[in-house]
């Protein structure tokens, strides 16, 4: 009787596990996550957002600091897609989403900033 | 009260867990790896994401090339190294709870970065899990001389009574959390090791000691408290004392040589580089134990419980008191000596935290004498321990909602917000 209660508390648990983990692979929630930004629009020296990987390509603005220009590199889903300098004048950068398929909702978008300046490491300005 | 004891641990993971998500969830704290957990964190995402402990990858890919000011990691001259003013043990404990969430984030294509949600999940929840193991062996050592009525008080005194509920949860990436958990092991290898010093038992003792240095240098005094358990016994167990010492010198290894790559020293100050001095001669005693800005006793008034307990440890316990005492002092000493004797931003005073389990056992002491007392005086004491228990969580939240400082808090702040709630 203690055998088969364990076993069934095993599957249990591994059921839950297993359902979480599918349910983590692709949640809807990424879609508004954003990671490295400060309140005020600037990023860090990394910062991603997601975009929906149905769309065939997504554009946004960058500017970066105003004394200085700064290497600037965007990657989709981890692969280098854009590098550009970056000064204080916003640019348009355009990063084509669908090329590569992908089984998931949302594909991430990088920006990894060479060079942060300020007590916050700030990075660049990003209008998403 | 046997239910009470055993629920005791589980609850206090809930009430964290709960805790945390409102923390986070109501933006009462900006995100859990910040300010020291930056520090205690970045050898993690150094180490197992760029494969080297220089910290300059993290410093490149995270900060845009330099390390922000607070976090005190600068840059060594000679070598280019970063020298981080706070050691690998914390790092080295949060290993597991960074590798799950480093799979996870693979798992749901976040940023493999060492800082985005899982990171930042692990390293909060793995703080809470390590003080809650803590609190785990603390029961385990309390229950060999009290009665489970007094641990299970001494538990909620030690836990919601003091900071503690605080370091386990608001700031649960600091060291605080693992330096208790640390001690806790301690305490309890501690009697073993002096009932019977088996080979596996004096290598535990060197691995906690190890870890305990990793953790925070300056705890290596603590090595008082297995030496003062039986002082007079101690050459007769020379040979287990160097085994245990050579075993905690492999587990510091680690640090030493990352020192010795950094500066080309073995041993040197993590803070060398920073404005810190201390003023051995001229230390702020009051000001970290008994008043305002950071009064131990002020903000933990239960913990008076432990000073009047150390005269009433009985039996197996009393070999605990001398190191009790040893070792409150000296760290009064070093902590009122040390430049910003406030600690930074704290609630209370954080340098006591990481020995609140061996004030807990004076504490139990007390109550347990408490509980042998004449009605009207037992019934005093408990409505003056809850009374100072209620006070220390109230306050507690007042301190997560803003309204006592993080630092330097004067009567005048403190009379303003007494008892108003957040």
């Amino acid at each position: 009787m203690a055998l088969t209660r364990r076993a069934i508390t095993i599957v249990v648990v591994l059921l839950i596990g297993a359902s979480a983990l599918w349910w983590l692979r692709d949640p809807a929630w990424l879609g508004d996550y954003r990671h490295g930004f400060h309140g005020d629009g600037w990023t860090g020296g990394r910062a991603s957002f997601f975009v929906p990987a149905d769309h065939a390509s997504v554009t946004f603005d960058v500017a970066g600091h105003d004394q200085f220009t700064m290497q600037v590199s965007v990657y989709l889903d981890g692969r280098l897609v854009d590098r550009f300098s970056a000064d204080a004048n916003w640019r348009t950068v355009t990063v084509p989403t669908g090329q590569v398929a992908t089984s998931r909702r949302h594909r991430r978008v990088d920006i990894h900033v060479a060079r942060t300046w300020g007590p916050d490491r700030k990075g660049i300005r990003v209008r998403i | 009260m046997r239910l009470a004891l055993r629920l005791f641990i589980p609850l206090v993971f809930c009430a964290g867990l709960v805790a945390q998500g409102d923390i986070y969830r109501r933006g009462l704290a900006e995100q859990p790896i910040r300010s020291d957990g930056i520090s205690y964190h970045v050898y993690l995402p150094s180490i197992v994401l760029h494969g080297s402990p220089r910290l300059w990858a993290t410093a490149d890919d995270q900060y845009g090339g330099a390390y922000p000011e607070h976090t005190g990691i600068l840059r060594w001259t000679n070598t280019s190294w970063w020298l981080n003013p706070h050691p690998i043990g914390v790092a080295v404990l949060m290993l597991p709870f960074f590798l799950i969430a480093h799979a996870l984030t693979l798992w749901s294509n976040l940023p493999p970065d060492g800082f985005s949600l899982y990171y930042q999940v692990a390293a909060t929840v793995g703080g809470l899990t390590y003080g809650v193991a803590g609190l785990a062996i603390l029961s385990r050592v309390l229950q060999r001389h009290f009665a489970d009525g007094v641990v299970v008080a001494a538990l909620v005194a030690t836990t919601f009574g003091t900071n503690y509920f605080h370091y386990l949860t608001f700031d649960a990436t600091f060291s605080h959390a693992c330096a208790f958990f640390l001690v806790a092991c301690l305490l309890w290898i501690t009697e073993r090791w002096w009932s019977s010093p088996t080979p596996a038992r004096t290598i535990t003792l060197g691995l906690v000691v190890g870890a305990l240095f990793l953790v925070r240098h300056s705890h290596l005094l603590l090595i008082l408290i297995p030496a003062l358990y039986r002082p007079s016994d101690l050459w007769t167990r020379r040979a287990s004392i160097s085994a245990a010492g050579l075993v905690a010198l492999l587990v510091a290894l680690p640090q030493l040589a990352i020192y010795k790559a950094v500066t080309g020293a073995w041993i040197v100050s993590p803070y060398s580089l920073l404005p810190a001095t201390m003023t051995f001669w001229s230390p702020e005693i009051a000001g970290i134990l008994v008043t305002l800005p950071k009064g131990l006793f002020f903000w933990s008034p239960v913990l008076l419980a432990s000073v009047a307990g150390v005269f009433l440890l009985r039996d197996q316990a009393r070999a605990f008191r001398w190191s009790s005492v040893a070792v409150f002092l000296l760290l009064t000493w070093l902590v009122g000596s040390w430049y910003d004797w406030q600690f930074g931003g704290s609630y209370g005073h954080r340098g006591f935290t990481d020995v609140l389990p061996l004030l807990a056992l004076p504490m139990a002491a007390a109550f347990d004498r408490l509980r042998q007392a004449s009605r009207p005086i037992h019934a005093a004491g408990v409505a003056l321990i809850s009374a100072a228990v209620a006070l220390s969580l109230f306050q507690m939240v007042q301190y997560w909602n803003g309204l006592i400082p993080f630092q330097n808090t004067t009567w005048s702040d403190y009379s303003e917000i007494f008892l108003r709630w957040p």
